[in-house]
């Protein structure tokens, strides 16, 4: 190690040391740009013994590094208020750095290196997080307006939308003027909701209807024709009788118009608006030749004759303007059309056929079955002839084909005797017979033997089995 | 301690799983006082500790006898430098700029 022996950079007693950590978000050195954004946080140097001992009065027990006493902290109690008179620390830090004296060795560095003394209680952060849960800074109306069992045609809970402009008005006309934009508010609204709630708002056009029964005696206010205030509105109509399904009709101001002028106009045919109905009687007879049976007979043979075509004025309807110039010119002159024919494509059976699918439609080419011949059986065997294939060669006999054989050399014995055959040739012949007959007999000897040991051997091998093999269980 | 130009002996021991970046800030350091013209030990590098989790990867005591073998590795590296009190501030802010 290199520094065993040497003097120790720095002496472990006086030392100092300090963790380097992000600045706390509470810090409001922490929105400062030029600030270093990491401090120095001095550690706490406290033996290991000395925490075990500590925490065992607590009832901590365990021997291990880790520091339980981080957990056992009380926490802090009623703390003291203290005005602050002056606050010269950000003036000072205009100017130079302050420089921070560490209490127990005298070192010194500059202050912002540390986090700063106080912090702020919101941190950055947290103050950029949206809110959440109640806000009690927003006017009870409004807060009411979010939830969700709003009851949005209830006249008391309307929010004004012009209340600025009204604000400003003179206060002599808050009056009529809340009721004005009440009631037009009321029209506004009851064209937007009407699916909610439809309970509630039959009581309120209930209660509005009774209500309107009772205040049609004093009349519409001076003044305000075209405003209606909504509980003197008549909800009984021609039509319906304080309905219900009629008061939650979808209606705007348009309609509501709309609906005003028809009954205005149905008032026409009230029964004292018409008048004597004697022309709209409908009984009673009618001479057969009157005049009028027959204007109604020509009437309507003049319309059949329109309607009906004549065989004469048929002609070919090609165009209507080529129509129109042949009525206008001379009809003597004969049209003489040429009718093409399409080309009309042949069919006949076989195309046909091939156009059916081929999924069902299989055609195929009749075969000719020629009589089926007899079947003939061997008598040797009792197999049918001719049905199973032949056996070709197997590849032993295919091989043993190939070599060859002592046996295919030729034998003088099979080769034919010549006719001039010489004392020696003849000599000869019959000795090389001689030979290969000994030859032979050799080799049967050899045969023989070898066939008897092999069987000898099988046999041997057989008794074995049988003797020893066969009685064991596994 | 030296009181006169206020010069601290100060051992700066970075520690990180990473060696990378572990290289990077001891250079920025190196670099940061070179630049002043200050003495500086360079980086030591101390042996790397490995910590190690060896674990049956098995839930239960059934199956082949496989093991997991966790590791993570501590890699430190002390720094002694001779700064005097305001370049303490620059090496803090230069430190944290670049981690």
């Amino acid at each position: 190690m290199p520094h065993r022996k040497k003097k120790p950079f720095i002496e472990k007693k006086k030392a100092v040391s300090f963790h380097l950590v992000h600045r706390s978000q509470r810090d409001p050195l922490a929105a400062d740009e030029t600030a270093p954004q990491r401090v120095l946080l001095p550690t706490q140097k406290i033996n290991d013994e000395e925490r075990r001992a500590e925490q065992r009065k607590y009832g901590v027990f365990f021997d291990d590094d880790y520091d339980y006493l981080q957990h056992l902290k009380e926490p802090c109690g009623p703390s003291e208020l203290i005005p602050i008179s002056t606050f010269s620390a950000p003036d000072r830090r205009d100017e130079k750095e302050e420089t921070l004296v560490i209490s127990t060795t005298g070192i010194k560095l500059p202050s912002s290196v540390f986090a700063s003394e106080f912090e702020e209680d919101v941190g950055l952060l947290n103050k950029a997080a949206p809110i959440s849960g109640p806000q009690l800074d927003f006017d009870p109306d409004i807060v009411a307006a979010l939830d969700d069992d709003f009851d949005f045609d209830n006249p008391d809970n309307l929010l004004e939308d012009d209340f600025i402009l009204q604000a400003n008005k003179p206060t002599e006309e808050e009056g009529t003027g809340i009721r004005k934009s009440e009631a037009e508010d009321d029209s506004e609204w009851e064209d937007m909701d009407d699916e909610k709630e439809g309970g509630s708002d039959d009581d309120n056009y209930g209660s509005a209807g009774s209500s309107d029964e009772a205040m049609s005696v004093p009349g519409k206010p001076p003044g305000t024709v075209e405003n209606h205030l909504f509980w003197e509105e008549e909800t009984k109509s021609r039509f319906t009788e304080y309905s219900i399904t009629s008061s939650v009709m979808r209606r705007n101001e348009q309609l509501t118009l709309h609906d005003e002028r028809f009954e205005k106009f149905y008032e026409q045919y009230n029964d004292d608006e018409i008048g004597a109905l004697d022309n709209a009687e409908l009984e009673g007879s009618i001479q057969v030749d009157s005049n009028r049976l027959e204007e109604v007979l020509n009437d309507y043979y003049k319309e059949k004759a329109e309607n009906c075509v004549k065989l004469n004025t048929l002609e070919p309807f090609e165009d209507q303007d080529l129509l129109m110039n042949e009525l206008d010119g001379s009809e003597e002159e004969e049209v003489i059309t040429v009718v093409l024919e399409e080309a009309k494509e042949k069919w006949d059976c076989e195309s046909i056929c091939s156009t059916y699918s081929n999924l069902y439609n299989h055609p195929q080419l009749i075969k000719y079955q020629p009589k089926p011949k007899q079947i003939r059986i061997s008598s040797k065997t009792g197999m049918p002839l001719n049905v199973l294939p032949k056996k070709g060669l197997t590849a032993k006999q295919v091989e043993r084909m190939q070599m060859i054989n002592g046996s295919d050399l030729p034998k003088v014995s099979t080769q034919p005797r010549s006719k001039n055959e010489s004392k020696e040739d003849r000599r000869a012949r019959k000795q090389a017979i001689k030979e290969e007959r000994k030859e032979r007999r050799v080799e049967k000897k050899a045969n023989k033997l070898a066939f008897k040991l092999e069987k000898r051997r099988q046999e041997k091998e057989l008794l074995n089995l049988k003797k020893n093999v066969e009685g064991l269980k596994l | 301690m030296e009181a006169g130009v206020a010069i601290h002996r100060i051992r700066v021991t970075v520690t990180s799983h990473n060696v990378k970046s572990l290289e990077k800030i001891c250079a920025d350091l190196l670099r940061g006082t070179k630049e002043n013209n200050l003495k500086v030990k360079g980086p030591v590098q101390s042996p790397s500790k490995t910590l190690r989790i060896t674990t049956r990867k098995t839930p239960c005591g059934e199956g082949p006898q496989t093991w997991y073998t966790f590791q993570t590795r501590i890699h430190k590296q002390p720094t002694d430098l001779h700064h005097p009190s305001e370049i303490v501030k620059q090496m803090t802010h230069q430190c944290g700029a670049r981690t």
